[in-house]
C-alpha cells in the first residue's frame, strides 16, 4: 500500500522535510536573501508522479495540507512514488501543522499533502 | 595595517560535528584564508561579518544598553514567557539562560525539541550505549546511518569520524560496511554499500523485527513483507548486525520526525542493547545533532534543571514535559505572554501557524544576524559570533566538549553577557 498504511489516493503523498547542502549553504548567507527563498520554495517529485499528473519538471504546482497551502516549482527526482521532498525552511513549515502528539515535535517527514497543478487550481 | 595572523585549530559552530580543525588567516579583523572547511562553514564564515543585527525597538534604532533594559523589562512583566533557541550559543550562555528562566518563572526550551528531543525522551526511558566518534573511528565495522543525511547536513562527518576517516585500526572506507536505511536515496545513500528502503512512517515496525530475529523468533506478516520489505531482507539486515565486531548506527530526524516520534528511537536503543547481549559484539548509537551546541542545550539544562529541555520553572521549581512545555505546543496553544529568542529563528523553523503567535505577543531576539524572527521582533539585540568573536563552551554530538577560540574582534559583548545583564537588572529591579 502507498504511504505506510495512511490512505494515499492518487494526488496525495507523504512531505518529507529536510536538509540539503545548499539549503544549509544559502541559511548560513543570510536569512533574508533571494537564494535562501530559492533553496527552501521547490519540491521534488518522482518523474513517474510527474508524468501520471501530467506536469512539466520546473512548473508551478500547489501543495495544500490541513495547516496551510503553498506554489512551488516541481523538480523531478529520484524518489518513491508514495512522497514528495522539501527542504526545510518557512515554505515548507506553512504545510507543517502543530499538532505534536505530546512530544514537542511536529510531523515534519510525515505530513500528507496534495500536490495540484496550478492550472488546475486557476481553472 | 596589520600582518596576516594564521589561527589554527578554530571550531566551526554549525553542526553538531564541531570541526575542529579549521584554519584562517586574518588580517585587519578580517578572514583571508580559510582550510579545512566544508562548503557549508566556508559560507558561513565569509558571512559572519555581514548582515549584522544592530539594538532596535519597534523597528527604531537604539543604544545596545537600552534594548537589554527594554528586554529585562518586558520579561519582568510577563506572567508566562518562553525562553527558547538555545542550541547555536555557547554551554555558558545556556546556564545564564537557565537561571534567567528560574528567575522570571519562564518556560525553557531548546531547538532540540524540534530535532532530536524525542530520541532523548526515549534515552530517559531505556538508555543509549553510545561511545566518542574518536572511538567509533578507531574501530567500528559496520557503520549504519538510519533516516540520517550528513553528507549533506554534516559534509564533514564522514571524512573525520566515519566512512573516510583513518582510524587506528580501521584505516579506510574498504574497512568498514556501510548501511543506509531511509525513505529516499540520499546522497549519503549512494555511499553505502547497502541502501535499504523504508516504507514511509514504518520504522518503528521494522526495527521491532529486527529485534525480534536477532532475538531468534520469526516475526509475522500476512503479505510476507514489513516496512516495504521481503522478511527475507530483513532477515538479511539482521545477519549484518549480529555479524559486525564493533557495529555504530547514527541516527537522524527520519527517526524522531515520523508519527511514532520517540518510540522509533526507543526501538532503535532497544536494538541495540539486544546486538550487545552477546558478549562478541559491541553496537553503540549516536544522534546526528543538527546545530553546533544542541547536545550542549541538552547536557546544559540537565546540569542545570535535571531536564534536557521543556523546562517550566512557573511554580519557582523545574518541571519538565514535552507536548506542554516544548515551544510548538506552547506557542500553538498561545499560553506564553512573551518570548525571549536566543541565537536561533523560530519563524523560519517552526510550523508557520505556531510561530505566528510570536507576532501577537512581545518578542526579544538575540542574535547576530537579521532572520525571519527579528524582522518582526520588538526588540533585537546584537550579539558576538560564537567561535569567531567570541569565547566559550560547546558540546560535539558525542558529549565531548569543546573551547572556542575568538580570533576577531567585536563591537558587540557575547551572548553570555547579554542574558547575565538581563537577569541582573530584573534581580535587582
Amino acid at each position: 500500500m502507498r504511504g505506510g498504511g495512511l490512505t494515499l489516493s492518487d494526488n496525495t503523498f507523504i512531505l518529507i522535510t529536510g536538509r540539503t547542502i545548499k539549503q544549509g549553504m544559502a541559511s548560513v548567507s543570510g536569512k533574508k536573501s533571494d537564494n535562501y527563498k530559492k533553496e527552501t520554495s521547490y519540491v521534488e517529485v518522482s518523474q513517474n508522479v510527474l508524468d501520471r499528473l501530467n506536469i512539466e519538471e520546473g512548473e508551478a504546482v500547489i501543495l495544500k495540507s490541513e495547516a496551510g497551502s503553498i506554489e512551488v516549482i516541481c523538480k523531478a527526482a529520484d524518489l518513491e512514488e508514495d512522497i514528495v521532498f522539501m527542504p526545510y525552511g518557512p515554505t515548507a513549515n506553512t504545510l507543517i501543522g502543530t499538532d505534536t502528539g505530546g512530544t514537542g515535535m511536529p510531523n515534519s517527514k510525515s505530513n500528507v499533502v496534495r500536490l495540484i497543478r496550478k492550472e488546475a487550481q486557476t481553472n | 595595517m596589520t600582518e596576516l595572523k594564521t589561527f589554527k585549530n578554530i571550531t566551526c559552530t554549525f553542526c553538531g560535528a564541531l570541526c575542529d580543525n579549521i584554519e584562517v588567516k586574518v588580517k585587519d579583523n578580517k578572514i583571508e584564508e580559510l582550510k579545512n572547511a566544508c562548503a557549508i562553514s566556508r559560507k558561513k564564515y565569509e558571512h559572519a561579518l555581514k548582515d549584522r543585527t544592530v539594538p532596535m525597538i519597534n523597528g527604531e534604532e537604539t543604544t545596545y544598553q537600552k534594548v537589554i533594559e527594554k528586554a529585562a523589562e518586558i520579561l519582568k512583566n510577563s506572567k508566562n514567557p518562553l525562553i527558547y533557541g538555545l542550541s547555536s550559543t555557547t554551554a555558558e550562555a545556556q546556564k545564564n539562560a537557565v537561571k534567567l528562566a528560574e528567575l522570571t518563572g519562564a518556560n525553557i526550551d531548546s531547538t532540540s525539541s524540534v530535532c532530536h528531543g524525542p530520541g532523548t525522551m526515549a534515552k530517559q526511558l531505556v538508555g543509549m550505549v553510545t561511545a566518542t566518534l574518536g572511538e567509533i573511528k578507531n574501530r567500528s565495522d559496520l557503520m549504519v546511518f538510519w533516516g540520517a543525511n550528513p553528507v549533506e547536513a554534516h559534509p564533514n562527518h564522514s571524512k573525520r569520524y566515519t566512512m573516510l576517516a583513518e582510524g587506528l585500526f580501521k584505516k579506510n572506507r574498504s574497512d568498514r560496511e556501510v548501511i543506509v536505511f531511509d525513505v529516499r536515496k540520499t546522497p549519503t545513500a549512494k555511499m553505502a554499500d547497502q541502501f535499504i528502503r523504508v516504507e514511509p512512517g514504518k520504522d518503528f515496525e521494522l526495527l521491532m523485527a529486527l529485534r525480534m530475529m536477532i532475538n531468534g523468533k520469526e516475526p509475522e506478516s500476512k503479505n510476507g513483507k514489513i516496512a516495504g520489505l521481503d522478511l527475507a531482507e530483513i532477515e538479511a539486515a539482521a545477519e549484518k548486525l549480529k555479524s559486525a565486531n564493533y557495529g555504530s548506527i547514527f541516527y537522524g530526524m527520519g527517526l524522531t520526525m515520523t508519527g511514532a516520534k520517540y518510540m522509533n528511537t526507543w526501538a532503535a536503543m532497544s536494538l541495540i542493547r539486544d546486538l550487545n547481549n552477546d558478549q562478541q559484539r559491541r553496537f553503540v548509537m549516536m544522534p546526528m545533532r543538527g546545530h553546533g551546541n544542541v547536545a550542549g542545550s541538552e547536557i546544559t539544562m540537565a546540569w542545570q534543571t535535571g531536564y534536557p529541555f521543556a523546562v517550566n520553572f512557573s511554580k519557582a521549581y523545574p518541571r519538565y514535559n514535552p507536548g506542554e512545555y516544548t515551544a510548538v505546543d506552547l506557542l500553538a496553544n498561545k499560553e506564553v505572554d512573551a518570548a525571549f529568542i536566543i541565537a536561533s529563528d523560530p519563524m523560519g523553523n517552526l510550523p508557520k501557524k505556531a510561530a505566528a503567535h510570536l507576532k501577537d505577543i512581545p518578542t526579544i531576539i538575540l542574535d547576530p544576524h537579521w532572520n525571519f524572527t527579528s524582522d518582526f521582533a520588538d526588540v533585537v539585540i546584537p550579539s558576538a559570533l560564537k567561535g569567531i568573536t567570541a569565547s566559550g563552551t560547546v558540546y560535539r554530538m558525542d558529549h565531548v566538549p569543546l573551547h572556542l577560540r575568538a580570533f576577531l574582534e567585536d563591537e558587540w559583548p557575547n551572548d553570555e553577557e547579554a542574558v547575565a545583564e538581563i537577569g541582573e537588572l530584573i534581580e535587582n529591579a
